[in-house]
């Protein structure tokens, strides 16, 4: 079964303007579903799959399925979180591309548009997390 | 290699004239090409159960329609007068391998350009519509 969101994890450290923010390899900060919690995490990303299913004709499934996935990034200032989350943009928001091994046919934003904000600073530190959540609709094909 | 049937969006479609010195910004194609054959009924006072019918000589063209992403810089293209080639192009199927899209091809001409309504906040949209001449085509080419 195709983890669209570990597809994309992937696609992104391909990507020399993503890992030129979020580190590279196994140490590039681009995780599923939350941060972790460690030292030096900012920036990064985080990528939730929320939604989406195969298509489903008649005969069973076609071979083609969507997604929607949020991908949060996060900065300790705005002006780096709007980088990142605008890199994140114009690298996946296109038609036709490989994600790992699965083939994309468009990732288009939606169906929400983006929204953005910062989590005050916690006890003992003046710095406070930026974080920018953008949602995108992706088709992919599958065989599941 | 061959070629695997997969499902699609629309994302990546394009349209080409030949002749029309027009490249602009197509949003959607409400309206693609539409091929009807008329039936022409052969019922005798012989006939039992249903009315039966004959297929008729000839396919009825309906016109293509191109929503338009409207520029003041491009404008729309002027309707037509000698035929051209027409090519719509389908976008590559997302894993089924291929190589050169599907396409309808034939020669053909604008019949029609609409220019956008203008609204506060709204984007332009523009029109176009096309008509196959029936001359040449139109001929589906299935993705490669």
């Amino acid at each position: 079964m195709i983890d669209i969101g570990a597809e994309l994890i992937t696609y992104l450290k391909t990507k020399s303007a993503i890992t030129a923010i979020v580190g590279s390899g196994t140490a590039a900060r681009i995780y599923p579903d939350q941060i972790k919690e460690m030292s030096n995490v900012y920036p990064c990303l985080v990528i939730k799959v929320t939604g989406g299913g195969p298509d489903i004709g008649v005969g069973g499934k076609t071979g083609i399925a969507s997604a929607v996935i949020e991908v949060w990034a996060f900065a300790e200032s705005s002006s780096a979180r709007n980088t990142l989350d605008r890199t994140v943009y114009a690298s996946i928001a296109q038609g036709n591309a490989t994600w790992g091994t699965t083939y994309t046919s468009e990732c288009f934003p939606g169906p929400q548009g983006r929204d953005s904000g910062s989590d005050y600073a916690t006890d003992g530190s003046d710095q406070c997390a930026y974080w920018a959540r953008a949602i995108y609709t992706v088709w992919y094909s599958t065989d599941d | 290699m061959a070629v695997t049937a997969k499902p699609d969006t629309g994302h990546g479609m394009t349209l080409t004239l030949a002749t029309t010195n027009w490249t602009g910004k197509i949003i959607g194609m409400p309206t693609n090409l539409d091929k009807q054959r008329a039936r022409v009924q052969t019922t005798h006072l012989g006939s039992t159960t249903n009315h039966s019918y004959m297929p008729g000589d000839l396919d009825e063209l309906g016109e293509l329609e191109f929503d338009v992403r409207f520029e003041a810089a491009t404008g729309l293209p002027a309707t037509g007068s000698a035929p051209e080639t027409i090519t719509v192009t389908w976008p590559l199927a997302p894993g089924g391998g291929g190589a050169t899209g599907a396409s309808l091809a034939g020669t053909g001409f604008i019949t029609g350009i609409t220019y956008p309504p203008m609204q506060t906040g709204v984007l332009q949209i523009g029109k176009i519509k096309i008509s196959y001449d029936g001359g040449t085509g139109p001929t589906w080419t299935a993705e490669a």
